[in-house]
């Protein structure tokens, strides 16, 4: 599989594009802090600070003193972080953490392309891969510096398994990267639940065919509830009014769907617009052909994967100061997939032979013109938005150690 | 069914016409009016421009750039030359009924070219001039209906193989019409020049100078009567006129929008101008064409359409004003999607087999019957909408016109904000404090309430008839009390026509320049002298003094104040503007003595405690500390060493060190006397 993974793969375009992606949230992050590197969630200090304790095998600071955010606090990810803060030094540690972001973010691409060569073809695989590193959440989250970007890659790594890996009963890779996700954080535990559990079903796929729409209904009920009840203990510590009225969510003026799900409803507001359609009827053409032909194929993994993206989206509107890209963003890799499939799909249906202009492939790139587009503008408005918030960072006493010179 | 579709056109637009006069004429009382204020600033230079003064707001003051449409001012000239006063107005809806008659054949003409089907191409002009909103714009008395007839002109020259000559001149009207027809002018040139050196095919680009050069002439004759190019509208509303601004964070609040409006009002979120979901279907229409052109590498229809349409809207977008009056500024545009809105449509419904269905026809006239049947509620909204702004049109701008006529003696100066229809019927020497129509007011106007207040200690109106929503004074020693009228409506208008109470008020002079002199004594018994003063906020003393404040970095940017309180130990009492920032700020002095000491005395307002270094061409000179005082206006001092002088100027740098922000209203300056 070694060499497999590699064929036919264009590594010197996939690493150009994780760089220029690199270079302008590098660049736009000196902007913002007088050339200087800067991370703009506090979480990605916590999770810096606790690398920084655990290189000095201080672990009672690791898991009781030092402060962190619910919805971003594993150690798994401080642990891997620890020995380059201490090869690094303070004054060198952002920076680090921007490489290793980078490393990591080229790893997620070559995944993400490898998957996307098989699942689409050649053609559509590197614009998807494309269409997928220029996304906002995508973009965001690998160069956050917090723990995200490791579960994008564990989350991708744990697809590819899935993927390739499982059709063929070799679970190995797959319960790895699952167990990793479980020590990286509550959310991350819930995707590596959601993996283990397809692991299941996968391994019963022959003996509980006749059951499987049935056993895949039941399933993904009980995750919904364990799931909802961790999102409840990560997002909902503090329900009372003096909590609710001080995190700003009682000033909501007028309550809409879009107040309960800060990417909109069904991710309409961080993808391009009208790109989840494609990813709906990629998926529900998916689903149901899985249920009709009783397999546990990939589309059911999707669905147990949105059910989690969905709830923490939801659930995350009780904490106004978290922010979504920190951990819905594995999730784009499947939403991704999906939505370039259904484009795929719903162009071949729609094309008409006898006009020159509406063939299937113009109106299938003519759509991915305009949704890379859209990419561009929306992560530049993200980047800049997110950015705004370095001028709070830099007086925070847990940050400005790694801002001395 | 080409000649059918004339004449049902044109009765159409008739009735529209009429149809909307009635409604205007019955919201109002019988009485003329305009459903916004600014079609009366046309009206105000055409009636000018008739007379012979080119392009004069009020006649005296020379030329101004408060036409944003070089073209359509012109257009209503010959009309002024022999309707005076509000019977203009009648004019401008038998061009706005032509401008629809135009729009919607050319829209026709199109259509039928790229489909050949004469059911879609119907679809397509009906779908366009049956939308309220269009009619509300087309009879506004603004030039929104020949910027669009011009569009959906030229886009039909693009695919019918029109002359050059033809497409030549359709093409220097539409530079002409507004900036943003030039910008539309200038990337289809883009797309010739593409076309000729990337497809290898024989292209003349030469001619297509001509309309550059004819949208330039505005540009031009700007800047030779007003040292912009910009026009005062562009300057007094466009994000990138603001005086203090980070290109990242006003691209990012503008793009964020223009996504938003994208979604709101051509996905139909907001049930406003299409119905849910015909976003999607105009892409449909239109990207696999302009995908098929790429690939073909020729620009044509589709890819000049899509430039023009989102490139369009984009330019629309960055202004303080994109939302107000109906989206007017991205209407035109509306034609380009009611195209491909309708080829779309078009191709879906060709699609759709209908399961073999004997009369697909019939059935596809009742799909597209849905979009019209929502266009007939868009005319009944808009047809509301447009009553009740010419109503409250006519109960403010207009009344308050006809209140300075009468009751402010001629030649006085009078600031007034929304300066159509105030200076159309009175003809006062008005001074438009937002600054379209008075040059070099508009940078003034984007910095605040403060700084336009230090510039009219300059032109001391006598009088004001403002909107209080806009210029609130009221609670400052400026306005005079009582007020001399005050003209309100009961709710606020559609499309934010109008609001907020509109006063007349006699300006109160006792604090003017209150700010100009030092409230304590600085002199150390005579032995400093004054030799220079900069009054912070004053945008003319500051240019004076080369001024420059900044931050300490994006996204703050510096801000303005405007306070009337006591001075601390004298109990003078100050009315003045300054400027607050975290960073600091640059000045250059002059009239200095070499080798003499310096103090730099400051008057502030509420100061925190601050920290600043001091920089004197140069070189670090002093360090300002300044301790934490009550909410009053206080001055501050700090020696600067005489060695620092070196010239009869010096350049000063205060650099803020602490996490504060401190403020500026004044800054005088003295030497020791030798």
């Amino acid at each position: 599989m070694k060499s497999d993974f590699f064929k036919g793969v264009p590594i010197n375009g996939i690493i150009a594009t994780a760089l220029v992606i690199f270079i302008f949230q590098a660049v736009m992050s000196m902007y913002y802090n007088n050339n200087a590197l800067m991370f703009p969630d506090i979480e990605a200090f916590n999770s810096i600070n606790k690398a920084a304790a655990a290189a000095d095998f201080d672990f009672i600071k690791v898991f009781k003193d030092l402060p962190s955010k619910k919805w971003s606090d594993g150690f798994l990810y401080q642990l891997c972080l620890s020995p380059f803060c201490r090869l690094a030094g303070k004054s060198n540690t952002i920076s680090a953490v921007f490489i290793l972001d980078l490393i990591m973010f080229a790893a997620l691409l070559l995944i993400f392309y490898r998957v996307a060569l098989d699942y689409l073809g050649g053609e559509l695989s590197f614009i998807s891969m494309l269409l997928f590193a220029i996304s906002p959440p995508v973009m965001l989250a690998a160069f956050s510096g917090a723990e995200t970007a490791l579960t994008m890659l564990l989350f991708a790594a744990a697809f590819y398994h899935a993927y390739f890996s499982l059709p063929r009963k070799k679970y190995a890779g797959l319960l790895v990267f699952s167990i990793l996700m479980l020590f990286n954080g509550w959310i991350p535990a819930a995707f590596g639940l959601a993996f283990l559990i397809y692991a299941v079903l996968c391994a019963g796929e022959k003996k509980n065919r006749k059951h499987m729409p049935a056993i895949f209904i039941w399933a993904i009920g009980v995750y919904a509830v364990a799931v909802s009840a961790i999102f409840i203990y990560v997002f909902m510590h503090n329900l009372s009014i003096d909590y609710l009225r001080n995190n700003g969510l009682l000033d909501v003026k007028t309550w809409t769907v879009d107040s309960l799900f800060k990417d909109g409803f069904l991710w309409s507001k961080s993808a391009p617009m009208f790109f989840t359609v494609f990813f709906y009827i990629a998926f529900f053409t998916g689903i149901s052909g899985e249920l009709k032909e009783k397999t546990a194929g990939i589309f059911k993994l999707t669905a147990f994967l949105a059910a989690a993206a969905f709830l923490a989206g939801f659930f995350s509107c009780f904490e106004p100061v978290s922010r979504t890209y920190l951990f819905v963003s594995p999730f784009y890799f499947c939403l991704y997939l999906c939505a370039m499939k259904g484009l795929d799909d719903f162009s071949g249906y729609m094309e008409m032979k006898k006009n020159p202009y509406f063939t299937a492939r113009n109106l299938l790139y003519g759509f991915v013109m305009f949704f890379i587009l859209y990419s561009v503008i929306m992560s530049f408005n993200r980047t800049v938005e997110a950015d705004n918030y370095i001028q709070y960072m830099t007086g925070d006493g847990s940050v400005s150690k790694y801002l001395e010179r | 069914m080409e000649n059918k579709l004339k004449r049902y056109l044109m009765f159409y637009s008739a009735a529209a016409a009429l149809g909307f006069f009635a409604v205007m004429y019955i919201y109002t009382g019988f009485k003329l009016s305009a459903p916004l204020d600014d079609a009366f600033i046309y009206f105000q230079y055409a009636k000018n421009l008739a007379a012979g003064h080119f392009f004069e707001y009020v006649i005296g003051d020379g030329y101004s750039s408060g036409a944003t449409s070089f073209l359509y001012a012109f257009l209503l000239v010959p009309f002024a030359l022999f309707l005076k006063g509000s019977s203009i107005i009648i004019v401008t809806y038998f061009l706005g009924a032509a401008c629809l008659f135009y729009s919607g054949y050319f829209l026709y003409k199109t259509t039928y070219k790229l489909t050949s089907d004469v059911l879609m191409s119907g679809f397509a002009a009906v779908l366009f001039v049956t939308n309220g909103n269009i009619l509300w714009g087309y009879f506004s008395g603004m030039e929104i209906g020949l910027f669009s007839v011009l569009l959906s002109a030229n886009l039909y020259m693009l695919v019918s193989g029109a002359g050059l000559a033809r497409r030549i001149l359709f093409l220097s009207l539409l530079a002409m019409v507004r900036p943003e027809g030039f910008i539309m002018v200038l990337i289809l040139v883009c797309m010739q020049l593409l076309n000729k050196f990337s497809g290898g095919k024989k292209e003349k680009i030469l001619p297509y100078l001509i309309p550059l050069a004819a949208g330039l002439i505005y540009f031009f004759i700007n800047y030779k009567f007003t040292g912009d190019f910009m026009p005062n509208t562009m300057r007094s509303k466009s994000n990138f006129s603001l005086n203090y601004f980070y290109y990242t964070d006003i691209l990012r609040q503008g793009l964020d929008y223009y996504l938003d409006f994208l979604i709101r009002i051509f996905n139909g979120a907001t049930g406003h101008y299409f119905p849910p979901y015909a976003y999607f279907i105009f892409l449909i229409g239109l990207l696999p064409g302009v995908w098929k052109e790429i690939r073909d590498k020729k620009a044509g229809l589709f890819a000049i359409s899509f430039l023009w349409f989102f490139l369009g809207v984009m330019s629309t977008i960055f202004s303080s004003f994109a939302t107000v009056h109906n989206y007017r500024y991205s209407m035109p545009f509306v034609i380009i999607f009611c195209l491909f809105l309708s080829y779309g449509a078009g191709f879906i419904l060709e699609k759709a087999e209908f399961g073999g269905h004997k009369n697909k026809a019939a059935i596809k006239i009742a799909v597209l019957s849905l979009f019209i049947i929502f266009n007939l509620f868009t005319i009944w909204a808009n047809a509301v909408n447009f009553g009740r702004d010419c109503r409250d049109i006519m109960s403010q701008s207009i009344a308050a016109g006809k209140w300075v006529k009468a009751n402010v003696p001629a030649g006085e100066r009078v600031a007034i904000n929304d300066a159509g229809a105030i200076t159309y019927f009175s003809d006062a020497r008005i001074f438009d404090l937002v600054g379209l129509a008075t040059n070099g007011q508009a940078k003034v106007f984007r910095d605040g309430l403060g700084t336009v207040f230090e510039e009219i200690e300059h032109v001391r109106p006598k009088y004001w008839m403002v909107h209080l929503g806009w210029f609130n004074y009221e609670r400052f020693t400026l306005f005079k009390k009582p007020r001399m009228t005050t003209f309100t409506i009961d709710k606020e208008s559609p499309y934010f026509v109008v609001g907020s109470p509109e006063v007349g008020v006699e300006t109160d002079f006792t604090l003017f320049n209150s700010g100009d002199t030092m409230k304590n004594d600085h002199t150390e018994k005579n032995t400093f002298g004054q030799v220079d003063v900069i009054d912070v906020a004053d945008i003319r003393d500051e240019k004076k003094h080369a001024y420059r404040i900044f931050s300490k970095g994006p996204p703050n940017v510096p801000g303005t104040m405007f306070e009337e309180e006591f001075n601390a130990g004298t109990r003078d009492k100050v009315l003045e503007a300054g400027r607050i920032t975290g960073g600091g700020e640059e000045f250059t002095i002059t009239g200095l003595t070499p080798g003499a000491d310096l103090k730099i005395v400051r008057r502030v307002f509420d100061p925190p405690e601050t920290l600043q270094k001091v920089t004197v061409d140069g070189a670090a000179a002093a360090e300002w500390k300044s301790p934490r005082a009550d909410a009053m206006y206080h001055e501050q001092e700090v020696t600067i060493n005489g060695k620092y002088i070196k010239g009869n100027t010096a350049r000063v740098k205060l650099e803020e060190k602490s996490v504060n922000r401190y403020n500026s209203f004044h800054y005088w300056f003295l030497q020791r006397r030798k």
